[in-house]
């Protein structure tokens, strides 16, 4: 059954590190879920408007799927699927797989895994919003 | 050079940092300390000093949790940073003591500790947990966590756990099973004892506006489900800005307790954020929790609260609460957990013997 959305305004939940309503008014309809969205929200199919839009969370969806087909596919193409969407660096995408693709392309997938290392679940904390600033000047922080 | 080898018995205990979370893990870890004493007889000499700069400790009664053997020293929460690191100096210059213990901050609340530490000849013992690890990697911690005795990880995963000198233990609590009031004490001081009805405890701590967010949720709560739940809004230091918003509801009471841990057999749910206190508690006594996962630079309470525990919006706190209207209630189960704390006090005590 198909969700319902609210038509008024864009119904995206987004954030660094916690998904937060944005009540911002919609500029397009996904593609794929059919949510309204604003044009913070949207990402052009092939950097193209006339190609439709996705919400960030189908194309978060997308590109986890990409991720693992990538991996499965790798040595056979170059793999360059980040063409797909319209503007990867967006910190909506920060997060998830941001590791594993770093270290795909960066020809390093053989090196033993050092126990010490960060994991694929901190790549979030490690792009969160202040990029490490702000560590140890508030007193008021836990 | 005042901590030394030759201050038998005092710990000093390092657990700067806002919110309620380190003081109240230090407070059971001195419990811990001051009740054990080096030969396990029971019979102790150990003192205790506790630095705080936590906007809760003028409110927290942690003398009486401590008692005499224990000096509370409460680092004013409004200084600047570099009023801050004048204040810790001299907490240390002012104590001789056996060894010290960092809760969290390998570095110290503003790095202070880089300089300080390498300088003490007694035993440094860290409270080694979850960081951010834009931190971790900024400061080069895994290195610098090397300055350490011993690594003590307190009941959750941490990204230096596999150290040879670290060691895990259960989650560190400032209540012994047994020393858990039975539910109708806890209910007696939960102000319910006249009721029968689902208790839901809504715990107000955090910043003032979670603690006003949480407020707004329990009247919330206690609104709509008038008649069917009594709601108890825990909290240790009221923002102003509630002072004029109490609503008189027949089902609503602002109470403060602390430790509220003893009591929490008096819940039949928990609602907090997603501290490290009230998540471990809740899972130690099996209560339905609820948590709001709070932004923090340092603890990322996402990773500690479970899907099924997380909850961001009202409505999804009102479906939670309705859930134990339909569960038969728990409420005289019998209570078994293993408190991390007794673990802690061997391992902190194995580096100084």
């Amino acid at each position: 059954m198909p969700k319902s959305w609210d038509s008024g305004s864009c119904n995206e939940k987004s954030g660094f590190l916690f998904n937060h309503e944005c009540f911002q008014p919609p500029d397009d309809v996904c593609m794929k879920c059919q949510k309204p969205v604003c044009s913070d929200h949207s990402h052009e199919l092939l950097g193209r408007q006339e190609n439709g839009v996705l919400c960030t969370s189908c194309v978060k969806k997308d590109r986890k799927q990409l991720g693992k087909r990538q991996a499965r596919e790798m040595g056979q193409h170059d793999g360059n699927y980040s063409g797909h969407y319209d503007s990867y660096d967006e910190p909506y995408f920060w997060g998830g797989y941001y590791y594993g693709t770093t270290h795909q392309h960066s020809g390093v997938s053989g090196v033993a895994s050092d126990p010490h290392d960060f994991t694929e679940a901190d790549a979030e904390s490690l792009q969160a919003a202040d990029d490490g600033e702000g560590f140890e000047t508030d007193m008021s922080e836990s | 050079m005042a901590p030394s080898a030759n201050a038998k018995n005092h710990w000093f205990l390092y657990a700067m940092g806002g919110g309620m979370g380190h003081i109240t893990r230090a407070t059971a870890l001195a419990r811990g300390l001051l009740h054990q004493s080096s030969d396990g007889s029971g019979s102790t000499d150990a003192r205790v000093t506790l630095l705080t700069n936590s906007s809760f400790a003028d409110g927290l009664p942690i003398e009486n949790e401590l008692g005499p053997r224990a000096n509370v020293v409460r680092v004013d929460s409004q200084l600047s940073k570099d009023n801050t690191v004048v204040e810790v100096q001299r907490a240390f210059m002012t104590a001789a003591v056996s060894a010290v213990v960092v809760d969290t901050f390998p570095r110290g609340i503003a790095g202070e500790l880089a300089e300080i530490l390498p300088h003490f000849n007694c035993p440094k013992v860290l409270v080694h947990r979850d960081l951010n690890p834009s931190y971790c990697q900024k400061y080069r911690l895994s290195d610098f966590v090397k300055i350490y005795d011993r690594l003590i990880v307190p009941g959750e995963a941490a990204l230096f756990e596999s150290f040879p000198n670290a060691i895990s233990t259960p989650p560190w609590l400032i209540r012994n099973a047994e020393e858990l009031l039975e539910p109708e004490d806890a209910r007696c001081r939960l102000a319910v004892k006249a009721s029968t009805l689902p208790v839901a405890v809504v715990l107000g701590c955090g910043r003032s506006d979670e603690i006003e967010q949480m407020h707004g949720w329990a009247m919330r709560l206690a609104d709509e489900f008038t008649g069917k739940l009594e709601v108890r809004f825990i909290v240790m230091k009221k923002p102003d800005s509630l002072a004029d918003r109490e609503k008189k509801l027949p089902n609503f009471k602002m109470i403060s307790i602390w430790p509220f841990f003893e009591v929490v057999r008096g819940a039949s749910i928990v609602i907090s954020g997603g501290g490290y206190n009230s998540v471990n508690e809740s899972k130690a006594v099996g209560i339905p929790f609820c948590g709001v996962p709070r932004k923090r630079l340092y603890d990322r309470q996402e990773k500690r609260l479970s899907s099924n525990d997380c909850v961001g919006r009202y409505d999804e706190l009102r479906s939670r609460v309705e859930r134990i209207f339909l569960k038969p209630s728990q409420y005289n189960a019998r209570i078994s957990f293993r408190n991390g704390v007794q673990q802690a006090v061997v391992a902190i005590q194995s580096v100084v013997d």
